[in-house]
């Protein structure tokens, strides 16, 4: 079975079953464009620390069998979105709110849609029902609006009606 | 005054329906739960009158009859008390006052004070006079107690007016007539700074679901908040690489919300706001948060910046007969002019339009048809016609559809119509005949171009809607809402292209020969077909097969038992189903790329009264697994599905397939969702506490 040395920004290698990573676009194709051989030649991952690295390799372990994922759009309704996650999923994403930045953020960069996916629906569903000053508490993101352009989104508001 | 918006509210009762409609007020029933447009101000309850936008020298008058508005500026209505008894010369139309917006400032100006009176704070104004947040305007005549119980004397002809002080006491035709300034021949409003319903909206779900959460807390199975919250910050980079990502799953109003985060979660959020949302330029009586006739001027002033492609127009019925038009001629003309001037003013970048109203009258389809002319046709993409047709005033004989109005960038077109009674019984019981609407061929013709057709209108529309219809060369999918019949099922076999999607209402009164056709058109389509909704089952007892081919390219199937009308109740599946042939399904043979499966209709027990049984039938032949002893007789796998929605009472622990969820979730593993996840765990467990035994 092939494997593939994976280095993390923290300068850690690890090795993994080339069969498990291939839900990563990025990865897949770095190994192609390497022509990586050798089971002892490395990938380098500068956007991805180790213990952030770990997890994703737990995550793509288990999902490894997975059919790819279906294609959703993001203008479907979110009925039509499926928002639902599994047991698994669910206990592996109870995390730090950092460490799972940071896993949205390394699934993004290697490209792995399902894990990425899992990420923002857990975002997503902390953002659900909250007001605006807690979105911006819990995220340590700065009102940058002022007054005249929070009054203009309330005008524009009051025109949208949901399709 | 800080550049705000003004608003004028108007009094109102708990217990009336906020509609200017009075038959809906004659059915008003107790009170209820207040929309969360509807203000407590003073102890009092108001409702949205009219916005007054702020802009420098901006001209709003209110009065009975619309003239221009270069004379007139924006125009509000209202309908004068006592008019016959007021000395007015000047044809009797004189507007009340005019409001006017300077240096910031708003100021009311009366016109008329012949025996009327025009008061800000109970104080009559003769002059222009300023107009500030809080203020309390009064227009009209004062009424004496000798007037007021004349007026209650008059309605003890039609229902004795109740003896009560208590407002809230009273019957919802009465609160209407109260509401409407009868009694008091004043129109009372409250001027204040301009709230938005969003924002009430919100606030009152954010305190429901705070109610809601904390009532709950502790039956927590699979609660997903659980991240841990830390100063972690959303970096710039998450920012621009995943909050559009993010945003993509939050229902439309946690959108709206996320607007007033920051600049960048407001401009990703207003991206998918304008891909889902619509705007409703609206002017039909009902159930509305405002019937405000400045819709057209404001919209143009407030969404300049960002503007919603996609409307819904809706005309009213336009005339004098109270019972038949929904509006009078002298406002019908300012909803006309209006769109005129709003048409006229550049060309609109519309890419989806719903027309609506009611056509009563020529005058009504005229108006319809000059408006549609002056939109942007030539970039809408989705246009549907949303009419409630009166046929026995409106014959729609000789009545022209212009050759000017072409579509040429014209994806999808939806025929939703009401043109009134659908004969259920199939005995020739009441039903219009719709072939005199001789615009019908030429609108046909002038959407002919199109890849998705929705018909989703009642069968005496459709039979003459397939009868003119020409072919659609380029249809690619096509949706028959309602009833197919075998009418349907000849314009249905008729086109040539190849379709993708085909999603079919109930069958309606089939034979053999129809169920046959339909096999062929399924065949027909059967290599280029990824979804595809039918519904299964009619009036007609036989022992007809329905042949399904192989479907190599399905990705959706959606089947529903047809189960109207309770004489059904006793009737079994009237017809079998095989699939190439073969007596059972193999979703391996038959429908190899199935992402997706669902059966029933969830209608929440309310539309109709639905033979619950009558999904057995689908389940016995789309879910083939083991009922006898023996266990797993015709069980398979299908690794495909992705999702599978079964009818929530099916899988209810009542519901007839609750036992079987087990052998469900083996044959769907690639299905996650929390019924099946949760049938999945509990397996798990018993295997392990049978192992651990």
């Amino acid at each position: 079975m092939p494997f593939v040395n994976l280095e993390s920004s923290d300068g850690d290698l690890v090795k993994v079953d080339v069969d498990v990573i291939k839900c990563s676009v990025t990865i897949n194709a770095l190994i192609e464009h390497l022509g990586l051989e050798d089971d002892n030649e490395v990938v380098p991952l500068q956007n991805v620390g180790t213990e952030t690295l770990h997890k994703v390799l737990a995550w793509a372990k288990h999902h490894k069998d997975d059919l790819p994922s279906v294609d959703d759009d993001e203008d479907d309704p979110p009925r039509e979105r499926r928002t639902d996650i599994t047991t698994w999923d669910a206990n592996f994403i109870k995390m730090e709110q950092i460490q799972l930045f940071d896993l949205i953020l390394a699934a993004n960069y290697l490209d792995i849609s399902g894990l990425l996916d899992l990420g923002c629906k857990i975002v997503a569903d902390m953002i659900k029902g909250k007001t605006a000053d807690e979105i911006r508490t819990m995220f340590n993101i700065v009102n940058d609006l002022t007054p005249q352009e929070q009054e203009q989104i309330r005008k524009e508001n009051e025109w949208c009606e949901e399709k | 005054m800080d550049n705000f918006d003004g608003e004028l509210l108007s009094r109102t009762f708990r217990g009336v329906p906020y509609c200017f409609c009075f038959k809906c007020c004659m059915f008003a029933g107790m009170p209820r739960k207040l929309p969360s447009f509807i203000r407590q101000v003073g102890g009092k309850l108001w409702k949205p009158f009219a916005i007054l936008s702020n802009i420098e020298g901006q001209k709003v008058t209110i009065g009975e009859t619309f003239t221009n508005g270069e004379e007139q500026g924006e125009f509000i209505f209202w309908k004068r008390p006592m008019k016959d008894q007021l000395k007015i010369t000047t044809g009797g139309n004189l507007p009340i006052c005019e409001i006017t917006c300077a240096e910031n400032k708003y100021w009311i100006t009366p016109l008329l004070s012949r025996g009327e009176v025009v008061a800000v704070n109970d104080v009559e104004i003769q002059d222009r006079t300023e107009l500030k947040f809080g203020d309390y305007l009064s227009l009209g005549v004062p009424a004496t107690p000798e007037e007021l119980g004349k007026w209650k004397k008059s309605h003890d002809n039609f229902i004795p007016f109740p003896s009560t002080d208590n407002e809230d006491d009273l019957p919802g035709w009465a609160k209407f007539a109260l509401d409407a300034f009868e009694s008091t021949h004043r129109l009372v409003l409250l001027f204040q700074r301009r709230e938005y319903d969003f924002d009430l909206f919100w606030k009152k779900e954010l305190e429901e679901k705070r109610i809601k959460t904390s009532k709950s807390e502790g039956d927590d199975d699979l609660n997903l908040e659980h991240v841990e919250k830390t100063e972690a910050g959303f970096t710039p980079q998450l920012d621009e690489l995943v909050v559009p990502h993010i945003l993509s799953y939050l229902p439309f109003d946690d959108l709206k919300n996320v607007r007033f985060v920051s600049k960048v979660w407001n401009r990703e959020a207003l991206r998918l706001i304008r891909k889902k949302s619509y705007v409703k330029f609206d002017f039909l009586l009902g159930y509305k948060k405002l019937d405000d006739p400045t819709k057209l001027f404001r919209y143009n002033h407030e969404m300049q910046d960002n503007p919603i492609p996609c409307w819904q127009i809706a005309i009213p019925s336009i005339g004098l007969e109270d019972y038949l038009h929904e509006v009078r001629p002298d406002q019908g003309e300012k909803i006309i002019a209006d769109f005129h001037w709003f048409l006229g003013l550049k060309t609109h970048s519309v890419t989806w339009l719903r027309l609506a109203g009611k056509i009563a009258s020529k005058f009504d389809y005229n108006t319809q048809i000059k408006i549609l002319g002056m939109c942007p046709t030539q970039t809408i993409q989705h246009f549907e016609l949303n009419w409630d047709w009166s046929t026995i005033k409106a014959s729609g004989r000789g009545y022209r559809f212009p050759s000017s109005i072409k579509f040429t960038n014209l994806e999808t077109f939806v025929l939703s119509m009401n043109v009134g009674h659908y004969d259920v019984q199939g005995d020739g019981g009441p039903s219009h005949d719709c072939s005199s609407l001789t615009w019908l061929a030429p609108l046909i013709s002038a959407v002919q171009g199109v890849r998705v057709l929705i018909l989703d209108t009642s069968s005496p529309l459709l039979e003459t809607f397939y009868n003119q219809a020409t072919p659609f060369q380029n249809l690619d999918e096509i949706t028959i809402q309602e009833n197919l019949t075998p009418e349907g099922l000849k314009f249905l076999n008729k086109l040539q292209q190849p379709l993708t999607k085909m999603n079919l209402g109930r069958l309606e009164h089939w034979k053999k020969p129809q169920y046959l056709g339909f096999g062929r058109l399924l065949q027909n389509h059967s290599q280029t077909l990824t979804s595809l909704k039918i519904t299964l089952g009619n009036c007609v007892k036989s022992n007809t097969i329905l042949s399904l081919p192989i479907f190599p390219s399905l990705k959706k199937l959606h089947v529903d038992m047809d189960s109207m009308g309770e004489q059904y109740e006793e009737e079994k599946f009237p017809i079998d189903v095989s699939f190439d042939g073969d007596n059972d399904i193999s979703y391996a043979k038959h429908f190899p790329s199935l992402k997706s499966l669902e059966f029933g209709y969830n209608d929440g027990g309310f539309l109709m009264r639905r033979n619950e049984n009558a999904n057995d039938y689908l389940f016995d032949v789309f879910l083939p697994l083991g009922h006898g002893e023996d266990g797993d007789a015709g069980f398979q796998v299908c690794k495909t599905l992705r999702h599978l929605d079964l009818p929530t009472k099916a899988i209810s622990e009542s519901g007839q397939l609750f036992d079987r969820l087990g052998e469900i979730a083996r044959m769907f593993p690639n299905v996650h969702n929390p019924w099946i996840n949760k049938t999945r765990e509990s397996s798990e467990n018993q295997t392990e506490q049978v192992s651990s035994d």
